[in-house]
């Protein structure tokens, strides 16, 4: 089984759990800081993800760190992880949680490059365009401004893709011209 | 007033961006992928969860791939091209369309590569064209007829033994350096008869992992003997990537379906699909599918069958042949009854062994082989074919009536010559009639060897072999029958052309076999020998 399959499985076990206690949200916002904490700290993630150490070691380690700061739920799943040895996996279970948890939340999770940055007003009828499409309550936008896009945009929610941007319409007059030329 | 001299340029800049943001609809939103990891030709790519297999999809960079493998969490492709210019990261694109080749009637005397691109230096290859897929179901059983046409490849051996019909499947197999490309060759020259006739068999060559030296040298010959005018070359060459060298076969069957749909005849030469399986078996390798005998992927048989299929002689009716199955959008408005695609694949065995696992499957799927000999071959007996394991298993029905008379009796004497051999190596003490089969076998083997490029018309063909067979050279010396044969021929179309032409037209009976026996020995006169 693929990294991405079995974190998955974890994170849907205890997408489970914590919907039917109630506690979604809680665990939404620890889980969201744990991953910042994940990704910035370079000691947590070498640590988790060392071959050399047992898992006794390792829990002996994060205990004092998180036993008090987390929700008991989340802290025996980390456990869990790190007892069946797929503590390496935490940043993907983590991943997985936040989708599972968007998906919930019926909320979008969207990327978009523009050439200048975003007016208010573009963003909302921006925004409100892909809840149209995807049928969402709710969008994230994030947000990024790259010159060479000449005008327009460039938006990407999961693996669909939009090239609105300038540059790539004039790609596509590029390889039309080109291809006329051939035939 | 609005003016243009009130609008500044960022205003203009935000003005498109809301017209666009009002234009996204989910239709643009298109399905992307993100490539994983990169090499040796695969690309596997997350996302894409809607793409199908066998569609193209397209990097960042413009090139085109085909996706082979649907796996859980990611996706399996072919780079088709460089694999330099794909780079971990890249978006791709689907293009929602099935592999393809773009087949024009300009692709004629062209050598392109499998992907339709011309590789000659001629310049680009003009339309109109029409859309074939690589992969396509073969014709139903209703839209298909027996055999009948012959497709002439000039060789006597072959035209008079193991006879060839339009829409057969005959695979030519045997050692390296036999001459398995030569008959292919010959076969393409000799349809250069159809081509001025104006009902031309139009020939695909394709070169599957050979020399490009080689490739080039055959481009050379068919170019000297006037064959390029009615054929393609599709080629893919040894330092080409591995997914072209497995796709050029099926470019090949993707053309001629082009030409047998539209109602004339294609003939298709696979040179050779041993390659293809060794190219096949490296992608399939790299792309983890399991190994099964000689490493070979489970689906090597069907990757053959499934080619092979596709040769086939159409029903004549237009109307039937409009309803058949798969047939792509575009050639709906030319197609024709009456249509047929041959194909000779070309197989090379290692030191003889006709067991191993490729040419077993290929010889079962075929509709009959011809086996060619190192031995014979270095005997100087050439083409090299051994007609005893060598058959054809349909183009019986296709040979015109004057063959089919004189030819039964060709292999009844060489079979029989054949089985004495052996005993006229021990030399003394045989009968009579033993000798005289020996010697009548003798002659009909010099009869049957034939110099490359050289091929004959089947009236010429059946005369010859109606001289050897009568016993009409028994009393000639062995090395002057090709001599008699040469003076023979010439003999006849000088003198009884008449003769010949309803020859050709399926005619022989006792008055002309007396005309051509008279005619020989006139010859054999003329070359002091009496009978």
């Amino acid at each position: 089984m693929s990294p991405r399959t079995i974190a998955q499985r974890y994170a849907k076990a205890l997408f489970e759990l914590a919907s039917k206690r109630g506690e979604i949200e809680k665990i939404y916002a620890e889980i969201e800081g744990l991953l910042t904490l994940y990704r910035e700290s370079r000691l947590l993630r070498n640590l988790l993800e060392s071959p050399i150490h047992r898992s006794q070691q390792k829990l002996g380690w994060l205990r004092p760190i998180f036993q008090e700061r987390l929700s008991p739920l989340l802290w025996t799943f980390l456990q869990l992880l790190v007892r069946r040895g797929r503590e390496a996996l935490l940043n993907e279970t983590c991943e997985a949680f936040i989708e599972l948890y968007d998906a919930h939340q019926r909320r979008i999770r969207a990327f978009v490059r523009t050439a200048q940055p975003l007016s208010q007003e573009v963003r909302d009828r921006l925004s409100q365009r892909l809840k149209e499409i995807f049928s969402a309550d709710s969008v994230i936008l994030s947000e990024e401004t790259e010159s060479g896009l000449i005008g327009g945009f460039i938006v990407e929610v999961g693996t669909r893709a939009a090239d609105l941007s300038v540059r790539g319409r004039l790609h596509e007059i590029q390889k039309k011209l080109l291809q006329a030329s051939s035939i | 007033m609005k003016t243009i001299t009130d609008l500044r340029p960022d205003e203009v800049t935000a003005l498109l961006e809301q017209q666009l943001a009002g234009e996204l609809s989910a239709k643009e939103l298109e399905e992307t992928g993100v490539v994983l990891q990169v090499g040796d030709g695969i690309a596997r790519i997350y996302g894409l969860t809607e793409v199908e297999a066998g569609e193209m999809i397209e990097f960042a960079s413009g090139t085109k791939g085909i996706v082979l493998n649907l796996e859980e969490d990611n996706v399996g492709a072919v780079i088709m091209g460089s694999s330099s210019t794909v780079h971990e990261g890249d978006r791709v694109k689907r293009l929602h369309r099935t592999a393809s080749i773009l087949v024009s009637e300009k692709m004629l005397g062209r050598v392109i590569n499998p992907l339709g691109e011309p590789l000659d230096g001629k310049g680009p290859i003009e339309g109109p064209f029409f859309e074939s897929p690589y992969e396509r179901k073969a014709p139903g059983v209703i839209f298909r007829r027996p055999v009948h046409q012959p497709l002439q490849t000039g060789i006597k051996a072959i035209d008079a033994m193991i006879p060839i019909g339009r829409g057969q499947r005959e695979l030519i197999i045997g050692d390296r350096s036999t001459g398995k490309t030569a008959i292919a060759l010959d076969t393409i020259i000799n349809q250069r008869e159809n081509y001025e006739k104006g009902d031309p068999v139009y020939c695909i060559y394709v070169a599957c992992g050979q020399k490009a030296s080689t490739i080039a040298q055959t481009v050379s010959v068919l170019e000297k003997y006037g064959a390029m005018d009615y054929t393609i070359v599709v080629a893919a060459s040894a330092s080409d990537p591995a997914p072209l060298v497995f796709l050029a076969p099926f470019a090949g069957a993707a053309i001629g379906e082009y030409f047998r749909d539209s109602g004339r005849h294609a003939l298709v030469v696979y040179d050779d699909l041993s390659k293809q399986a060794a190219a096949y078996r490296e992608v399939s390798l790299l792309l983890r599918r399991p190994p099964g005998r000689e490493a070979y992927p489970g689906d090597i048989f069907y990757l053959h069958s499934r080619l092979l299929e596709r040769a086939a002689k159409i029903i004549d009716s237009d109307e039937v042949a409009r309803q058949m199955n798969n047939l792509p959008e575009s050639f709906k408005p030319i197609v024709k009854g009456g249509g047929s695609l041959t194909a000779l694949p070309i197989i090379e065995t290692q030191a003889g062994d006709v067991a191993a696992y490729i040419p077993t499957n290929v010889i079962s799927i075929t509709d009959g082989q011809i086996y060619l000999e190192p031995n014979l071959f270095n005997a100087g007996v050439r083409p090299a074919i051994n007609v005893g394991i060598s058959v054809s298993r349909v183009g019986g029905a296709a040979q015109i009536k004057p063959m089919k008379r004189v030819a039964g009796r060709l292999k009844l004497e060489l079979a029989q010559y054949r089985e004495l051999e052996a005993f006229a190596k021990f030399g003394s003490d045989l009968d009579p009639a033993t000798l005289r089969q020996i010697e009548r076998g003798r002659r009909l083997v010099e009869l049957l060897k034939q110099p490359q490029y050289q091929t004959v018309k089947v009236e010429h063909q059946v005369a010859s072999i109606f001289a050897g067979t009568r016993g009409l050279l028994d009393k000639l010396p062995v090395e002057k029958v090709r001599e008699f044969e040469a003076q023979y021929i010439r003999f006849l179309e000088a003198a009884h052309r008449p003769l010949l032409d309803k020859i050709r037209q399926g005619q022989l009976d006792e008055a002309m076999e007396a005309e051509l026996e008279k005619a020989a020995k006139e010859v054999l006169a003329g070359m002091g020998i009496k009978l």
